[in-house]
């Protein structure tokens, strides 16, 4: 069968499973799987959101998810799970609740159980420093929470472990140093490690072996894409300038009553050309999405210049607060004609639709402000072609925004966006909220609105590759400043930031050579804000910012030592 | 007393005791009859030993049974916890003080009726605020992440339930606290009126009926200070029950 | 099956609450609604020596009560709701005009307040005061402050809404903006703010009336026979004025609930 796998050693293997089978009511999860781990091996199981992998789980560890029923045999030995989200009692200090677990399964005390416990943060190469036992765990930042949940399994040493959606919602440079970490005790302690996740998170770098919950059946994984859909045509020329564009936010006065603001947005440079795809790499915490908002000002940035076709934004967009500013100007300062070229795709499309109109209803403002000269009987044909166009059936415009599931409300923001025929989307991680298929079919969908349309794309995400693959330039981001920018070629091949090797290496599953979470941006270090993660870090880089140089035609980098070798 | 309450008292001076005290202070100076001020303070007394004991004992029993009806909701406490959540505004002080006047002019004593009648709203309360809690605890929502993460972790189900289902039930009925001492402040009053008991709301219903202003404030600005007491009580408790105050146990060397 | 299409395991579906809660203000509407009717259909019911209430069928009695009760709740609920809602607007408006640090102020006197027993103001003031009016607008004001950090807090939510974001990005003016978008999902919560006054002055009501403080006999309240039946020691009296008095404060808490709780419609 396909869905066997390695077979083996003298010893039954610790987990075995034969047609193992899973049913929510009469719809089958799970059908006749048969799966065998070894010690040392470690499983990946990758599928869409409600794929059956939480059920997969919870039926191996004996714990089956209510109205859950199951058929087929499993054995397991001694085994952990790690449940979704990670959660621990969360006003418990960590202490006694690693205490509890250790204990019961050690009969340890409380002093050798943290030993132990500290033990696995080591191996989890989290510094002593960092380590706050007395916390409860909503007071850790949640890489650490992370990281001590395995390093408490760490400290039990169960013969398997099942992790379901490890360490999901960390930045990925992060996450795959957990995980690699964690396959790595797996290997060496001969523990069966099991992860199950979404097939974005990256699972399959750390993991021996790879298997897919598709239509109820574990089967080998299919490589995404890595080409683009069509061949990307050259762009035009630039029409979207954007000048030492910096946003800070007011903070309370400080102790003096002397104003107080946190810089986020450091004076970014940027062009974009007629049918471009630019797409702004970058963690939590690089302001890319701030940067995007400033480029359709929402709201206007509070320095620099965003300018549209020789047309100065920010200061149209200014004179809205004042109180002149009258609902039947019909083009104030230009700025609703800058509207319609420059339209937006939202992180999170169910949100963005008034819950209190359909969507026609929403669709057919959008086209009364944006396009008044659509005459009134022609916009509900215009609708329906946008909705087409976006992958939805014209009837979806009869729909309430809160009876939409989440792919059809992420089609139908994109329906929206192109319902003023613009010229520029601007999409902030409009895929955050998709999962596997649906995540491949929207962003098809994008791209393929993008070619028939000629449309200048600026897209905002953390992932490396799926940014890439479709896209002309990158710009990688870090701390409201750009650290490299280069063709999207260059960047996927051979990119010189730490940084963006880092990036790069976790979206291709690898361990990135980054130590260490990002630091808040109320306490960035002096200087580069890299250097207390990064392997090339030196004295230097504490006394000053690296500017943008330019290395290579159309490629800049801002790194003291991008052309030192990592160990040098 | 623990310290945490012992700090929330302190905290709660300037809302708590000055109120009391300014109240005590008028009524000794502007209150018609001679001896207002020490009327007030036993009054005072009076009802914060109604009060206290009563919301103490229905808070803690309703936090229970709620708990018990999300867990068991078939069992004899789940009915009990069931019954408390679903019937909390039918009940209110006021009206149990009025049901226990009747049952005193029955033949019935006084003070064990009383405090029955002001723990049953605070029950009805907590009992209200802590089953949906226990209930999405033990759920297959997000909340219940920290259950099923204690049972993946292969914990028994006792620890599971006091450490990791248990206290989010009670974070809820702690944050209603503040309700439920307005409400048994309500009922003190109407208890102590119908009763004839020597309490601050007796005091002040007795200046209102007869048109005294000034008998009626000062007791009126005492019993906002006795409020804030019993509110600072109430978060003392919720900071000393709260597990992550409790890291006080030694283990240097890890 | 095909609600199984989009099954609650990784992604659980809240459970059934919300729709429970709009269940239950639907009936306590229903139940609040019957006995508004009732009350106004009690003189029929009784027979013209009903003017001596405690002479009367105690039912019938009771119901004629409720109706001094009851239009009491309703005019204080009302005027509360507005008081709360207004004042929720205005810590609104002083945070667009004045600064974060005005709107903040304002709606921190609302909760402070909103933890001060008030309804004891309303026998002080049914003791002190004359007029019916008066007594409405001391009972109004006990539960303003409530109402006004519940709208408030529904308000700033609405505030900082992404569709919000998405319509300023379609190019609609300001104006535009609060007429379209922001005014009609601000009428619910503020409705269900508002709401919330009924039962906490149903309550301040029949409390100050149950101590002798509330409204003047003449007009007739539950809470006023319910105590003048406990003083007397009267059980057949009390008991159909204590039920119905419970059951119209145990449907406006679920009408308050459901509307806090209910879904938007779809």
């Amino acid at each position: 069968m396909k869905n066997a796998s390695v077979l083996g050693a003298a010893k039954p293997a610790p987990v075995e499973t034969e047609a193992l089978t899973l049913m929510l009511g009469d719809r089958v999860l799970l059908d006749r799987a048969t799966l065998l781990v070894e010690r040392g091996q470690v499983l990946a199981i990758t599928g869409g959101a409600g794929s059956g992998k939480t059920a997969l789980l919870g039926a191996l560890a004996g714990q089956l998810p209510a109205g859950v029923d199951m058929a087929g045999s499993a054995r397991i030995d001694g085994h952990l799970l790690i449940a979704q989200g990670g959660r621990l009692a969360p006003r418990r200090p960590l202490a006694l609740q690693v205490a509890e677990v250790v204990g019961h399964h050690l009969g340890l005390d409380l002093r050798s159980s943290l030993r132990r416990m500290a033990d696995g943060l080591d191996r989890m190469g989290v510094p002593a420093a960092a380590r706050r036992f007395d916390l409860p765990p909503e007071q850790l930042p949640e890489q650490l929470r992370w990281a001590c949940l395995f390093a408490m399994a760490v400290a039990v040493g169960p013969a398997v472990l099942l992790a379901d959606a490890p360490a999901a919602g960390l930045d990925p440079t992060v996450r795959l140093r957990l995980l690699h970490r964690l396959a790595d005790w797996a290997r060496a302690d001969g523990v069966a490690l099991i992860l199950a996740g979404r097939p974005e998170d990256g699972l399959a770098g750390p993991a021996d072996r790879v298997l897919a919950l598709r239509r109820a059946r574990l089967l080998p994984a299919n490589p995404a894409r890595t080409e683009p859909l069509t061949p990307l045509e050259p762009p035009g020329t630039a029409r979207l300038h954007a000048r030492g564009v910096g946003m800070s936010y007011p903070l309370a006065p400080g102790p003096r009553g002397e104003a107080r603001s946190l810089a986020v947005l450091h004076g970014i440079d940027l062009d974009l050309r007629t049918g471009e795809t630019l797409v702004l790499l970058g963690e939590t915490g690089s302001a890319k999405a701030t940067l995007a908002r400033s480029l359709l000002c929402l709201p206007p940035p509070t320095a620099g210049a965003v300018v549209w076709m020789g047309r100065d934004l920010m200061a149209t967009a200014a004179p809205s607060a004042a109180g002149d500013a009258r609902g039947d100007d019909p083009d104030r300062g230009g700025l609703r004609r800058a509207r319609r070229d420059l339209q937006p795709l939202f992180p999170d499309p169910a949100a963005s639709f008034d819950p209190a109109m359909t969507l026609g209803a929403q669709f057919g403002l959008v086209l009364e402000s944006l396009r008044p000269d659509i005459a009134a009987d022609r916009r509900d044909h215009r609708i329906d072609e946008a909705l087409e166009e976006a992958g939805l059936r014209p009837e979806a415009a009869l729909r309430w925004p809160s009876a939409l599931s989440v792919a059809e409300a992420a089609h139908a923001g994109l329906a929206r966006a192109i319902l003023s025929e613009p010229r520029v989307l601007v999409a902030d991680e409009p895929a955050s909220r998709l999962s596997a298929e649906e995540r491949e079919t929207f962003l098809d969908t994008l791209m393929a609105v993008r070619d028939r349309r000629r449309l200048s794309l600026v897209l905002a995400t953390e992932r490396y590759d799926e940014g890439l693959r479709d896209a002309h330039r990158g710009v990688v981001m870090l701390a409201g400043r750009v650290v490299e920018s280069a063709d999207a070629g260059t960047l996927r091949t051979a990119p010189l930031h730490p940084y963006s090797r880092a990036m790069l290496a976790a979206a291709q599953g690898e361990r990135p050579a980054l130590e260490g979470d990002a630091p808040s941006a109320f306490a960035q270090p002096a200087g580069c804000p890299l250097r207390r993660r990064c392997p090339l870090a030196r004295e230097f880089c504490a006394q000053a910012i690296p500017t943008l140089e330019e290395v290579a035609p159309g490629h800049h980098v801002a790194c003291h030592y991008w052309d030192t070798p990592a160990d040098g | 007393m623990p310290r945490p309450v012992i700090r929330r008292l302190i905290d709660a001076v300037p809302t708590a005791v000055l109120p009391m005290v300014a109240g005590v202070g008028l009524s000794a100076l502007v209150a018609p009859q001679p001896d207002a001020a020490m009327a007030l303070l036993r009054g005072l007394v009076v009802t914060l030993l109604l009060t206290l004991p009563s919301l103490a004992v229905g808070t803690a029993l309703g936090t229970l049974a709620g708990s018990w009806a999300a867990l068991a909701p078939r069992s004899a406490g789940g009915l009990v916890g069931r019954l408390l959540a679903g019937a909390g505004p039918l009940l209110p002080g006021f009206l149990l003080a009025a049901v226990a006047a009747l049952a005193v002019r029955a033949g019935a004593s006084a003070a064990p009726l009383g405090w029955t009648a002001l723990s049953i709203p605070a029950a009805c309360q907590a009992a209200r605020l802590a089953r949906p809690a226990m209930g999405r605890a033990l759920g297959p929502g997000p909340e219940g992440g920290a259950v099923r993460m204690a049972r993946g972790l292969g914990l028994d189900e006792r620890t599971v339930l006091r450490h990791h289902a248990l206290p989010q039930a009670v974070a809820p009925v702690m944050g209603g606290l503040r309700a439920a001492v307005l409400a048994a402040m309500v009922g003190a009053v109407a208890l102590e009126s119908l009763l004839d008991l020597p309490g601050a709301g007796a005091l002040m219903v007795d200046a209102a009926r007869a048109g005294s202003a000034a008998g009626a404030v000062p007791v009126l600005v005492a019993l906002g200070g006795l409020t804030a007491l019993l509110n600072a009580l109430g978060l003392g408790v919720r900071d000393w029950i709260d597990p992550a105050n409790h890291s006080s146990t030694p283990y240097e060397g890890a | 099956m095909a609600e199984y299409d989009q099954p609650p395991l990784s992604h659980p579906v809240p459970p059934e609450t919300p729709r429970a809660g709009f269940a239950r203000g639907l009936s306590g509407a229903a139940i609040l609604a019957a006995l508004v009717l009732a009350c106004a259909a009690a003189p029929l019911m009784a027979d013209g020596s009903a003017v001596h209430r405690l002479d009367a069928d105690p039912v019938a009695a009771a119901l004629l009560d409720g109706r001094g009760s009851l239009s009491f709740a309703l005019l204080a609920a009302v005027l509360g709701g507005l008081l709360g809602i207004g004042w929720a607007l205005l810590a609104g408006m002083l945070g667009t005009l004045a600064g974060n640090r005005a709107e903040r102020r304002t709606i921190a006197a609302a909760q402070r307040m909103a933890g001060w027993p008030l309804a004891l103001l309303v026998p002080l003031a049914g003791g002190l005061m004359g007029p019916v009016w008066l007594l409405a607008l001391v009972t109004a004001l006990t539960a303003a402050p409530a109402v006004a950090a519940l709208a408030h807090a529904e308000l700033s939510s609405l505030m900082r809404a992404e569709f919000l974001t998405a319509a300023r990005a379609a190019g609609l003016p300001e104006s535009e903006v609060v007429r379209r978008h922001l005014i009609p999902n601000l009428t619910r919560p503020l409705l269900a703010a508002g709401v919330l006054a009924l039962p906490r002055v149903l309550a301040a009501e029949s409390f100050a009336s149950l101590l002798g403080l509330g409204l003047p006999p003449a007009l007739g309240s539950w809470g006023a026979s319910v105590g003048l039946a406990a003083r007397l020691g009267d059980p057949v009296a009390f008991v159909p004025r204590a039920l119905l008095l419970a059951l119209a404060l145990w449907a406006a808490c679920a009408i308050a609930d459901g509307m806090a709780t209910g879904h938007r419609k779809p």
